[in-house]
C-alpha cells in the first residue's frame, strides 16, 4: 500500500493554546479521506501545516514522499488546494489569474480549464471581485486542478455553493481526481458530502484525532443494540471490548457499539431476550456521538 | 435500470448497491448477459466514490453474479457459470439468517416450513409471469 | 539559483501602476516647473529687502543663485526629489508584503510552488523599478527642460547626484519593506516608516548627529558643491539596502499564514 499523505505527530499551538496535538494520519494513494471536525477543531491548521503555510511546533509529514517542512515547493507542485475562503486578486479577471498561476507550474491542462469554465459558465473576462461567492469557489477548484495535481486538498470547499452546485462539485472531483487514481483530502463539516464519497473518515476534535476508519467499517460496526432481556444479564456482558455506552430503561438496554459487533452480539445472545434490534447509525449520528464522547472524557 | 443509494443511511453504500444489483438480477430486471454501467458511469451518476462501485463489482463477480470482459465491460453472468460452492455458501448464509429470525419470533418448524413453501410457490409464479410479460421464456 | 520571477514582478508593477504613473508624473511636473522659474524667483528674491530675506534663509541659502546649476541641484536633489522620492518609497514599499496579508491573498500566493525568497525579491525588484523609473525619468525631464532655457546645467553631475539621492530613496524603501513584512497592515507599516524618517531627519537637525542622518548624505551636497564623490556614504547606503532587504526576506521566509 502506498501512502499519498503521511502525517506524523503534527503539533501546533497558538499563544499557548493547543490547536493541533500529536496528529498522525496516513492517506492511501487513490483514496478519498474525509477529515471531519467542528469549526475550530484544528482542520484548517492541519491543512496549513501540510502546505507549508504554518510551521509545526513538532512533528512533520510527507506528501508523495516529500517533506512538508523541508520540501514545500516540491509538495506544492503536486498538490491542488481549495481554501475555505480563497481570497484571490480581485482586480484580475478570471483569465488573468489563470495565466498568472500558470507561470508557476510545468504542467497545465488548458483543455480541462476550458471544459470547466464552460461548464460553470464562468465569464473569463470578468474581474474576480465581481464574481459571486459560488463562482469564486468554482474558479478556485479550476485553479486547483489546472496543473493536474496528484493530491487535491479541499478545506470546506462547498461553503457558498447551493446543494445542486455542491453535488456537481463533488462529481467533478470524482471524475477528474478519483477516477484518475489521484488522492483527495476533503476537510469538511458538511457530513453529507463526506458521507457520499469518502473511503475513510478521520474525526478530529479539539486538535486531537479521535478515530480513523473506513466508511464501510464505520457503518458496519458502529451500531446501537436495543435489547430487552428476559432476565437480568450479568454485568460482565457490558464490559465487552467495543461497547462505548450502555443506558438502561427498565429491562430494556441501549448499547452503543463501536467495534467488535459480532462478538458483542454473540455474547448478548447467550442471555434469553424478548427483542433485539440493531439500529444503524449514519455518519452524522456517529460524528455527534464521537464528539460528545470526547467531551465527557 | 434505476440505481439508487441513500448515502446518508446507516447501511454502507456498497451494501446497498450490491443488494440492489443482486435483487435486480434475481427478479429479472437485469437479464443474463445484460451490460451494467461502467464504474465511472455509475460513480458519477450516483455521485459516489468509484472505489465503492469497484468494490461492489468485484464482490459480485466473485459471487458469480456478474462477469467482466476486459475492454468490453461488465455483464450479468449466465446462470450456469455461477460457482456452485459459492452459491451454496451464500444460500446457507441466507438460510441461517432466516433461522435466527424464526427462532427470535418463536416460530415453530411446521409453520416455518409451510411459509417457506408458500413463498417459494409465490416466487415461481411471479418469475413465470415476468417471463411471459417480457417474452423471455427459456 | 533564481531570485526573481517575471510573472511576480509584472503582477506587482500592475498593482502599483498608479504609484508609478502619479509619482513619475508629479516629479516630472516639478522638474519642468523648477527649471523654468529660475529667473522669476531670482528676481523676486533680489527685490525682497535683506531683513525679509533672512526669513526665507532656509528655503534659499545665500549661494543658491550663484549659478543655474547650483539652483537646480538645491531645488531638485536637496528638496523635491528627496521629499517626493521619500514619500513615493514609503507608499510603494508599505503594501508590497502587508497588502497580501491584509487582503488575505497571501494564502493563494504562497501556495503557488514558488519560494518565499523569490516572492520577496520579486516584490523588492518591482518596487525598485518604480523608484528608479520615477527618479530617472523626472531627472532626465529636468535636464531636457533646462536645455531649453538660456542657462546651462551640468547634466552629467546632476545625474550622478540623482543617483546618490536614488540610493537614499532605496534605503527608505528597504526600511518600509521591512516594516511591511513585520506589520500585516499597509497603513501601519507606512506609519512606522514615516516615524523612522522623522527620526532620521531629527538627527540631521543637530550638528553633532548631522553626519548620521541619511538625508545629510542623500542630497549629494558634498559631491555637487564640494566636488568629492562620497564613496563611504554611498557604500554604506548600498550596504543598508542589502542588509535591510535580506533581513526582510529572512522574516518573510519564516512568516506564517
Amino acid at each position: 500500500m502506498t501512502w499519498a499523505i503521511e502525517l506524523d505527530g503534527l503539533t501546533k499551538s497558538f499563544r499557548g493554546k493547543m490547536a493541533v496535538e500529536n496528529l498522525s494520519l496516513n492517506v492511501e494513494a487513490g483514496s478519498i479521506l474525509g477529515f471531519l471536525g467542528q469549526n475550530g477543531a484544528g482542520k484548517t491548521t492541519t491543512i496549513k501545516m501540510m502546505l507549508g503555510l504554518l510551521r509545526p511546533d513538532s512533528g512533520g509529514g510527507r506528501i508523495l514522499g516529500k517533506s512538508i517542512t523541508g520540501e514545500s515547493l516540491q509538495v506544492l507542485r503536486k498538490v491542488g488546494y481549495v481554501a475555505e475562503v480563497q481570497q484571490m486578486y480581485g482586480y484580475m479577471s478570471v483569465n488573468e489569474i489563470l495565466n498568472f498561476s500558470r507561470q508557476f507550474y510545468s504542467r497545465w491542462n488548458s483543455a480541462l480549464i476550458k471544459r470547466y469554465l464552460d461548464f460553470f459558465s464562468l465569464p473569463s473576462k470578468e474581474k474576480i471581485k465581481n464574481l459571486s461567492k459560488g463562482m469564486k469557489t468554482q474558479l478556485a477548484l479550476i485553479l486547483a486542478m489546472a496543473h493536474e495535481p496528484e493530491v487535491l486538498v479541499l478545506d470546506e470547499p462547498s461553503s457558498g455553493l447551493d446543494p445542486i452546485n455542491r453535488q456537481e462539485f463533488l462529481r467533478i472531483i470524482l471524475d477528474e481526481i478519483s477516477l484518475q487514481g489521484k488522492t483527495v483530502f476533503l476537510s469538511s463539516h458538511q457530513l453529507h458530502d463526506v458521507e457520499r464519497v469518502a473511503d475513510k473518515v478521520a474525526f478530529i476534535n479539539q486538535g486531537r484525532l479521535l478515530d480513523v476508519r473506513s466508511m464501510d467499517n464505520l457503518k458496519t460496526t458502529v451500531k446501537k443494540i436495543r435489547v430487552v432481556f428476559q432476565r437480568e444479564p450479568g454485568s460482565s456482558l457490558f464490559s465487552q471490548p467495543g461497547i462505548t455506552e450502555v443506558s438502561r430503561e427498565g429491562s430494556a438496554y441501549l448499547i452503543a457499539v463501536e467495534e467488535n459487533l459480532e462478538g458483542i452480539l454473540a455474547e448478548i445472545k447467550k442471555y434469553p431476550y424478548f427483542t433485539l434490534d440493531i439500529i444503524d447509525q449514519n455518519l452524522e449520528e456517529i460524528f455527534i456521538e464521537k464528539v460528545r464522547g470526547d467531551r465527557h472524557e | 435500470m434505476w440505481y439508487y443509494v441513500d448515502p446518508h443511511s446507516g447501511v454502507p453504500i456498497y451494501v446497498q448497491l450490491k443488494e440492489q444489483v443482486k435483487k435486480a438480477v434475481a427478479s429479472g430486471l437485469l437479464k443474463e448477459g445484460e451490460q451494467l454501467p461502467s464504474v465511472r458511469e455509475l460513480a458519477l451518476r450516483l455521485t459516489i466514490n468509484p472505489n465503492t462501485v469497484y468494490k461492489v463489482y468485484q464482490e459480485l463477480e466473485r459471487e458469480g453474479i456478474i462477469e467482466t470482459a476486459r475492454g468490453l465491460g461488465t455483464f450479468v453472468a449466465l446462470k450456469k457459470q455461477k460457482d456452485a460452492a459459492l452459491q451454496e455458501a451464500a444460500l446457507d448464509r441466507a438460510l441461517e439468517n432466516l433461522m435466527v429470525e424464526a427462532y427470535q419470533l418463536s416460530v415453530d418448524s411446521k409453520t416455518l416450513k409451510e411459509q417457506f413453501l408458500k413463498k417459494l410457490a409465490n416466487w415461481k409464479e411471479r418469475l413465470r409471469k415476468g417471463d411471459e410479460d417480457n417474452d423471455m421464456g427459456n | 539559483m533564481t531570485v526573481m520571477n517575471k510573472a511576480l514582478i509584472l503582477k506587482e508593477l500592475r498593482e502599483a501602476r498608479w504609484k508609478l504613473v502619479v509619482g513619475t508624473g508629479l516629479l516630472a511636473a516639478m522638474a519642468i516647473g523648477l527649471a523654468l522659474v529660475y529667473e522669476t524667483i531670482r528676481d523676486f528674491i533680489f527685490m525682497v529687502p535683506q531683513d525679509q530675506l533672512e526669513r526665507y534663509g532656509n528655503l534659499f541659502p545665500p549661494n543658491v543663485f550663484t549659478s543655474y546649476s547650483v539652483y537646480i541641484w538645491s531645488q531638485w536633489n536637496a528638496k523635491n526629489l528627496t521629499q517626493i522620492g521619500t514619500i513615493l518609497a514609503i507608499l510603494t514599499g508599505m503594501s508590497l508584503i502587508a497588502g497580501e496579508f491584509h487582503g488575505q491573498t497571501a494564502g493563494f500566493l504562497l501556495t503557488r510552488p514558488v519560494s518565499r525568497r523569490v516572492v520577496f525579491f520579486s516584490k523588492a525588484a518591482a518596487g525598485a523599478i518604480i523608484l528608479v523609473t520615477a527618479v530617472t525619468v523626472s531627472t532626465l525631464t529636468l535636464i531636457l527642460t533646462a536645455s531649453f532655457t538660456p542657462h546651462s546645467v551640468e547634466a552629467g553631475r546632476l545625474l550622478v547626484a540623482a543617483g546618490i539621492t536614488l540610493l537614499g530613496i532605496l534605503v527608505i524603501f528597504a526600511v518600509t519593506m521591512l516594516f511591511s513584512t513585520l506589520i500585516e497592515d499597509p497603513v501601519k507599516a507606512g506609519g512606522a516608516a514615516v516615524l523612522v524618517v522623522v527620526l532620521i531627519s531629527a538627527l540631521g537637525l543637530l550638528a553633532q548627529t548631522r553626519k548620521l542622518s541619511l538625508f545629510t548624505h542623500m542630497n549629494a551636497a558634498r559631491y555637487f558643491l564640494g566636488g568629492v564623490f562620497p564613496a563611504v556614504p554611498v557604500v554604506l547606503m548600498a550596504l543598508s539596502v542589502i542588509v535591510l532587504l535580506v533581513a526582510g526576506c529572512q522574516i518573510f521566509c519564516k512568516k506564517e499564514v
